[in-house]
């Protein structure tokens, strides 16, 4: 049979962000696969070189929607290392917390859009449903559901107090229960089984090879978690386990990631009942030396990393960042060769991709070579007001 | 772990001294776990081939690009198995920025040498496909925007680019 390119992507129906993929089939058969992840760079990291650290963490914090606190989380604490200040212990632990939080929700989210993906949608109802008990626990701390902006560099911006905590783990008591039935499904339900065993191969060796990380480097026992080989925070007193499993497939990435989700549970209960009192910031010296740190944290998806450069001034001379989504990349190329066609929506969602999408709209005026942005809101009036005076349509106010 | 200690006494600063002799400018070692090695655009792969087999740094994490101003750094860092970050920092003059790949030996490479291909404009001598990975498709050639000499415009001149293009069109212009 002759090979034939398809191109899927940028925006389909199948994908959740954009991303675009050319792949080569015969047949059903994936032959090769090359992909084109340039549609969202939005240039943070020149942003960041420009702006000093206060202003940074509001930039910071919006590289990822979900998995905001482990980039401001991971940033203030290499400034702090450049600055050789410790943020004060009750400071790491309502990090910790946050962190494993946001660890939990997710995962949830995963679980779901994983259960999307393969036809399963009572699975997304679901664990989305369940989801929310988390949403609400982080927006009691943090007053937001998502962009918790609990960091700043020296410490965190809001305390829990006593009703916090007991909400916190009550709601928690439930999800632990909820959790204990997603584990049962994954690893008894035999529509999952059928669906996730044995797609998405990646060996254990390719896995190292191939420098993948997180979930995706664990569900092919590659033990390698941030939080245990390079504790930071007070993640060396919190006792915790390093899941993996050695399925080498998507069914293995879903039972890391299911009991994971236990472990954060436990971690955060842990940490809430040790909770040490104390202040929970501190002041900071506006400029840091000059000097490098390379700073790493464990995220939801994987190894996160920031390599940032101090010049004696107020601003990073330098700001890089792996996301762990780059690191998997690779191996997502590796684990379609000799798929279906049908495979591609789990083995790409089974790395979790996030391509941090943020959207606004660009003009351009042509006489006038003029550029400038419209708001959301703008749009909206723009649309309604179009299809009004054009179609003779109207929503209503 | 606090930040607050001074200079980390690492014994295996001493081993990589005595191992590596000339082939390395300094290595220093900040904290626990954390090594950095400066070497030149010589000797930089024997260092590499050196950390994977006597240190065991099997995983590639970062490969990124930095402006000095006068010339530009390409910083390589692994782990070993045994958890030590080994950083490794090679200087390259800014008018010939032009380097050896190690997507041969490490082909966990090949992302990051095209990512810092595409925004400092380094090339990697050897790549096997050393395409744009991160810019837009229409985004200027020539332009590097982590260089410090690239200043952020209000306007994307990538903007200002189809702008022309279309005013062209519609004057009848041949499209550039």
């Amino acid at each position: 049979m002759s090979e034939m390119t398809i191109p899927i992507g940028p925006q389909h129906p199948a994908l959740k962000e954009p991303v675009g993929f050319k792949i080569t089939v015969e047949g059903e058969r994936i032959k090769s696969l090359d992909l084109d992840i340039s549609y969202n760079h939005r240039g943070i990291e020149k942003a960041v070189e420009q702006r000093d650290f206060n202003q940074s963490m509001y930039v910071i914090e919006r590289i990822c929607g979900i998995c905001s606190h482990s980039h401001a989380t991971n940033f203030s604490k290499g400034i702090e290392e450049l600055m050789k200040v410790d943020a004060p212990r009750r400071a790491q632990y309502i990090r910790l917390i946050v962190g494993e939080l946001e660890r939990i929700h997710s995962h949830y989210l995963w679980l779901g859009v994983a259960g999307h993906e393969i036809g399963f949608d009572t699975l997304f109802m679901y664990t989305w449903r369940d989801r929310e008990l988390v949403q609400d626990i982080l927006e009691l701390i943090s007053g937001n559901r998502v962009n918790y902006a609990m960091n700043r560099i020296g410490g965190v911006r809001r305390d829990l107090d006593e009703k916090v905590i007991s909400y916190t783990l009550k709601k928690l008591e439930i999800l632990a229960e909820r959790t204990k039935f997603y584990i049962q499904l994954a690893t008894t339900e035999e529509t999952v089984i059928a669906r996730l065993g044995k797609v998405g191969r990646l060996t254990h060796e390719k896995a190292k090879s191939l420098g993948s990380v997180g979930p995706t480097a664990r569900g092919s026992g590659v033990n390698l978690d941030v939080r245990h080989d390079d504790p930071y925070l007070v993640y060396d007193e919190v006792p915790f386990k390093v899941v993996t499993a050695d399925n080498c497939d998507v069914l293995g990435r879903t039972i890391v990631r299911a009991g994971e989700i236990v472990q954060s549970i436990e971690m955060t209960k842990w940490a809430l009942e040790n909770l040490p009192p104390g202040e929970i910031r501190k002041a900071t010296p506006r400029l840091a030396p000059s000097g490098e740190v390379v700073s790493l944290y464990e995220a939801p998806r994987g190894e996160l990393i920031h390599y940032i450069k101090g010049n004696n001034s107020d601003k990073a001379d330098r700001f890089a960042v792996r996301t762990p989504t780059l690191a998997n990349w690779p191996s997502v190329v590796e684990a379609l060769q000799g798929q279906n066609i049908a495979d591609i929506p789990i083995v790409v969602a089974a790395i979790d991709p996030c391509m941090s999408c943020t959207s606004r709209m660009t003009f351009l005026d042509t006489d006038q070579m003029n550029s400038w942005v419209w708001t959301w809101n703008e749009l909206r009036e723009y649309g309604i007001k179009w299809y009004r005076e054009n179609k003779g349509i109207s929503w209503g106010d | 772990m606090t930040n607050s200690s001074t200079q980390h006494e690492n014994p295996l600063v001493t081993t990589l001294k005595q191992d590596l002799g000339s082939n390395v400018i300094d290595i220093t070692s900040p904290r626990e776990k954390r090594i950095f090695l400066t070497s030149t655009k010589e000797t930089y792969r024997h260092i590499i081939k050196y950390l994977q087999e006597q240190q065991e740094c099997h995983h590639l994490i970062l490969i990124n690009g930095v402006d000095l101003r006068n010339s530009f750094e390409v910083v390589y860092h692994f782990w070993s198995n045994k958890r030590h970050l080994f950083t490794l920092k090679v200087t390259i003059p800014r008018d010939n920025p032009k380097i050896n790949t190690i997507t041969d030996i490490t082909p966990a490479a090949i992302l990051y040498e095209r990512e810092v291909h595409d925004l400092f404009g380094i090339d990697f001598v050897g790549h096997p496909d050393l395409r744009r990975l991160v810019l837009a498709d229409d985004w200027p050639e020539g332009n590097y925007p982590l260089r410090k000499d690239w200043k952020l415009e209000k306007k994307p001149p990538y903007c200002l680019l189809i702008a022309a293009r279309i005013k062209a069109a519609k004057e009848g212009k041949k499209i550039v």
